[in-house]
């Protein structure tokens, strides 16, 4: 693998356009070494054309991208040399069993020594759990075992870089769970790029998070750091008693940005944006406290879940539109 | 995990990038599934099954026992071997021909469908590599259950039917002529289906000029010279079918649709890889 600053996947301006469809605009991308790297988007929101660009399997109507330091217009074969790449709607030569599969595709990569071929086929259908069904033509497989099967076929040459298109997609939240588990396991090796629609799996293993919409980057973080709110700080407080003045002693504070509350059977419910985080730490609980007859129920900083950072990024009424 | 060390790497290819791998893939579709023994049987069927009829059955339906029909009807009929051999590789230069352009054309658009050709091109494989694994491979799957298979049954049941035994070298030429013509509707289809995904293109194309000869030779003679029709079909008075010429030992007017065809294969494979290094998935 070449040396290329500990970055695999870097894109400068990449764009695509179909016609007079935009598909991508300007993305700049950059996916470090051995993480996971979760690509969220709504439908059409330009996911695959991403993939599918980094792949050579679309060529960009501008800017660059290259993956492992190789130009992925020039140098797509050897790029190909070093990924595992899984399609959203993987299809494979009906005729052929899921054995045959891994054989054709590891023939791609290695030569032999056959016995050694044939125990890292076994291994990987192992690995996907399609023991039983390893030697059975793909005609009759389903959605599922189609997909663990693109799972075998993407890593059986154990790629320095995994692309998996929407890997859970088809699977049963037992299969999603082991899809889910593969990945965590092949971290320590490999690095994974993934596209998803599914927010609860990018949630739980992505390290780093990159939202696009309508072709464009809306964010792109740790997961962790998208999780705290988009760099916003919000506390939340549950109080009972007299909730104005609180608002007023809280509102006074200076660094106190925005004050919201709703009450309902004689709570209030607060979410307090701050803009020092150190200051409302020390000082924000004691305030509630010290207004006389309000009792604090409740309080802690407020923290996102994806859904909530996707739908603020994304909009809920534009789904899929272009 | 184990690690790849263990593995011998395939080495940099170039342009041929993957292409023994896909030719493995390709000969197995042909001989490993029962693509072989179904075209072999569907050629047996229409190439020496009307060559059966035309010298085996008809002529015993037209003279029955005890009546001479030349006789009456003082018509000048061709020997039985060379009737035989005229109509096996009309036969061959038609059918066969439609045969192949339909096989063909499913090659790669159906790969391209599917949505295989992108799972393929995921690997590290050159797209020239895809190409000629699907034209050579092809090639030989159609040599072998088209032209060599019926070709040598076609020789035995003129033999034992005419009782003409043609020499050998000359019939395997003739052979070679008829395979030269499959290769041109061969390489044309790809070369369609690899601009366009639309299958009747693909087709429509080719059957419209292996049905349509005497109409192109009629309106633009010149053709001839560079299209395979003459290589197995009598085109005109002074066009006679080349293969047939050549297992009879009558001279061949010229070399030009044979030399034509084996250019075109080439030319039309050419522009295939170059469409294909194109095409986006």
């Amino acid at each position: 693998m070449k040396n290329s600053n500990g970055q695999v996947i870097e894109t400068h301006g990449l764009s695509k356009a179909y016609k007079n469809v935009v598909a991508l605009k300007s993305l700049d991308l950059k996916v470090a070494k051995h993480s996971i790297f979760g690509f969220l988007g709504p439908n059409g929101a330009g996911k695959t054309t991403t993939i599918k660009l980094l792949l050579g399997l679309a060529r960009p109507t501008s800017g660059t991208g290259s993956i492992f330091g190789d130009d992925i217009q020039h140098q797509s074969v050897e790029i190909r040399r070093h990924v595992g790449y899984l399609a959203q709607d993987p299809r494979y030569y009906e005729s052929m069993t899921a054995r045959e599969t891994l054989r054709f595709t590891l023939g791609f990569f290695f030569t032999g020594p056959k016995n050694k071929i044939e125990e890292r086929i076994a291994e990987t259908i192992e690995l996907v759990g399609l023991e039983d069904k390893a030697d059975r033509s793909i005609r009759g497989f389903s959605g599922g075992e189609r997909q663990r099967l693109g799972i075998a076929q993407a890593q059986v040459n154990y790629p320095d870089l995994l692309i998996l298109d929407e890997p859970a997609a088809s699977l049963d939240p037992m299969g999603r769970h082991d899809v889910l588990e593969v990945m965590e396991r092949l971290r320590k090796y490999t690095t994974i790029f993934y596209s998803t629609h599914i927010l609860d799996d990018v949630q739980k293993v992505s390290d780093t998070v990159c939202i696009l919409n309508h072709g464009e980057l809306v964010a792109e973080a740790p997961i962790q750091e998208l999780l705290a709110g988009n760099g916003k700080v919000v506390f939340r407080l549950q109080t009972r008693g007299d909730t104005e003045q609180i608002r007023s002693l809280i509102a006074g504070q200076p660094w106190v940005t925005a004050v919201q509350f709703e009450q309902s059977d004689g709570r209030a419910d607060w979410q307090i944006s701050v803009s020092d985080l150190n200051a409302a730490e020390d000082q924000l609980l004691g305030l509630a406290i010290s207004v006389p007859g309000v009792k604090v129920i409740s309080f802690c900083q407020s923290k996102y879940d994806l859904e909530e950072v996707f739908m603020n990024l994304v909009g809920g009424n534009n789904h899929g539109k272009q | 995990m184990a690690s790849n060390n263990e593995f011998e790497a395939v080495r940099n290819q170039g342009q041929l990038q993957g292409f023994g791998n896909l030719m493995h893939k390709e000969n197995r579709l042909w001989w490993r599934t029962s693509r072989w023994w179904v075209q072999t049987l569907i050629w047996l069927a229409i190439s020496n099954g009307i060559l059966l009829m035309v010298i085996g059955v008809a002529p015993k339906m037209e003279n029955p026992p005890g009546q001479n029909s030349n006789a009456q009807s003082g018509e000048t009929q061709q020997p039985l071997d060379i009737l035989g051999l005229t109509v096996f590789l009309k036969i061959a230069g038609i059918a066969t021909a439609i045969g192949v352009a339909v096989l063909a054309q499913d090659t790669l658009i159906g790969e391209k469908q599917s949505g295989t050709a992108a799972w393929v091109l995921s690997k590290p494989v050159s797209r020239s590599a895809l190409i000629l694994s699907k034209v050579i491979a092809n090639s030989t799957g159609i040599l072998i259950s088209m032209v060599i298979v019926p070709g040598i049954i076609a020789y035995l049941i003129i033999y034992f039917i005419a009782g003409k035994a043609y020499p050998v070298l000359p019939y395997a030429g003739a052979l070679g002529m008829f395979f030269v013509s499959l290769l041109f509707w061969l390489t044309l289809a790809i070369m369609l289906s690899s601009l366009s995904s639309t299958r009747g293109l693909a087709i429509g194309i080719p059957l419209f000029l292996i049905l349509g000869f005497i109409l192109f030779v009629e309106i633009a003679p010149f053709t001839a010279d560079f299209m395979p029709w003459s290589l197995t079909n009598v085109v005109s008075a002074t066009r006679p079918a080349m293969a047939v010429s050549l297992v009879l030992g009558q001279p061949i007017p010229t070399l030009m649709p044979l030399f034509g065809s084996i250019i075109g294969s080439l030319v039309f494979t050419m522009v295939a890889i170059w469409r294909f290094q194109k095409e986006e998935f």
